[in-house]
């Protein structure tokens, strides 16, 4: 990472905020536990698999404007046209969005967002915060989220498909799916805080293709 | 939940999926037996997911198929790092044994939320000592999941030291908690067991 390569600490992270991030984090861990936890149980107990498929290819489908303009600002010209084209697709024959005929036709999803746009033009990962409410993140990562909120097209439609309904249905619909894992890294593991910022960083990096030869690491076994 | 993007958590969880598998044979280590030596592991764990047995035998269970097929002395050797060198038998006995029942703990949570699913071998790549053996993990819904596995033969036999999905290695997430460990922990090894004991 040569946004740290000064400053790297431990693991080729750079964490220099970390007893805030740490308080950070546990105030999201008592969200989840009081709030998040219990209303994504509900949620999943309530809602029909039917629904909830619906509700998946929905939120997946709102993405799609994201994944477009960010796919152009990179001139990544072929994923934004297959972008372009699933949704066409699933808004004309997948009934707004609701169903998703565009993957059984191998148009799939091609993600991108601000902060890997910011990547492609050289801007720095920087230091790794983990926000109120928000989570693990860069400081790049951050910011290119809060852009990609303010120019999703969702921000400025009413209830009910706002930018925050999307975002809470997100989160729920996340958190019901991996209950177990996300119960496990938070309330199980030794350092919940090392946990969920390795993993975040280790996933970010290679979904950016900056991850260190981590498959390579020297393994000492007799 | 706000923590991380859906995929963040599914490589979490397939990492966590597949550490163990059945004994094999020791031969010289060539692609047909690690691909066994993983496909094995694979069908497995799946098994043991979907077994309606109380979550303390999956724990056990899962451990006993770790030991059986991953080198968990290596694995807990590279998690902790440095201060291994240091360590006395009777510390790094207590720490490989506290570090492998706190892995099937955490392990057996994080898979329990993936049911269902199949996986097929989708070839296999040499590194420098070891073999990459690699598995697509079909989802429904979503493109297939590739997961890596890393093997290489140790006393004769073939056995598993990573697990690689999504750039989430199981290794490296481990290296990096016990580092945390570490320094929340005044670089204190016993204090690290004493978490670990009481995490297990």
């Amino acid at each position: 990472m040569s946004a740290c390569a000064t400053t790297e600490a431990v693991d080729g992270v750079y964490d220099p905020y970390q007893p805030l991030n740490r308080d950070f984090h546990e105030f999201n861990k008592g969200l989840d536990t009081v709030v998040v936890r219990p209303v994504s149980s509900v949620y999943g107990d309530v809602t029909p698999g039917l629904v909830r498929l619906l509700i998946g290819n929905a939120l997946s489908h709102l993405e799609l404007p994201r994944d477009f303009a960010n796919n152009v600002f990179m001139g990544k010209w072929e994923p934004a046209g297959s972008t372009l084209a699933r949704f066409a697709v699933n808004t004309i024959v997948g009934a707004g969005g609701l169903l998703d005929p565009a993957t059984d036709f191998e148009i799939e999803k091609q993600d991108a967002d601000f902060g890997m746009t910011l990547a492609h033009y050289g801007a720095g990962e920087g230091a790794y915060w983990e926000l109120p409410f928000l989570g693990p993140g860069t400081t790049r990562s951050h910011w290119g989220r809060f852009v990609d909120f303010a120019f999703a097209p969702t921000t400025y439609i009413g209830a009910p498909i706002s930018g925050y309904t999307v975002l809470g249905l997100n989160t729920v619909e996340f958190r019901d799916t991996n209950e177990n894992a996300v119960d496990s890294v938070l309330y199980e593991s030794a350092d919940s805080y090392t946990t969920a910022r390795s993993l975040f960083l280790q996933n970010r990096r290679a979904q950016l293709g900056e991850a260190d030869d981590g498959e390579e690491v020297e393994i000492i076994a007799e | 939940m706000f923590l991380f993007s859906r995929r963040n958590f599914l490589a979490v969880a397939v990492c966590s999926c597949f550490l163990s598998a059945a004994p094999q044979a020791a031969i010289a280590l060539d692609e047909a037996e690690a691909r066994e030596l993983v496909m094995g592991v694979a069908g497995d764990v799946i098994a043991l997911v979907q077994s309606d047995v109380p979550i303390e035998s999956k724990r056990s269970e899962l451990k006993r198929l770790m030991s059986a097929t991953a080198d968990m002395t290596a694995i807990g050797r590279f998690a902790i790092g440095r201060p291994w060198n240091e360590m006395s038998d009777t510390q790094k006995d207590a720490y490989l044994s506290a570090f492998t029942d706190y892995v099937a703990k955490i392990y057996t949570s994080r898979f329990s939320d993936y049911k269902g699913e199949t996986l097929e071998f989708a070839g296999s790549r040499s590194g420098k000592k070891d073999l990459y053996v690699l598995t697509n993990f079909a989802r429904s819904g979503q493109q297939p999941l590739e997961v890596s596995w890393r093997v290489r033969e140790i006393g004769g036999a073939p056995k598993i030291l990573d697990i690689e999905a999504e750039g989430i290695s199981l290794l490296v997430s481990l290296k990096n908690e016990m580092s945390g460990l570490l320094s929340q922990n005044n670089n204190s090894v016993d204090k690290v067991i004493e978490v670990l004991k009481t995490k297990a």
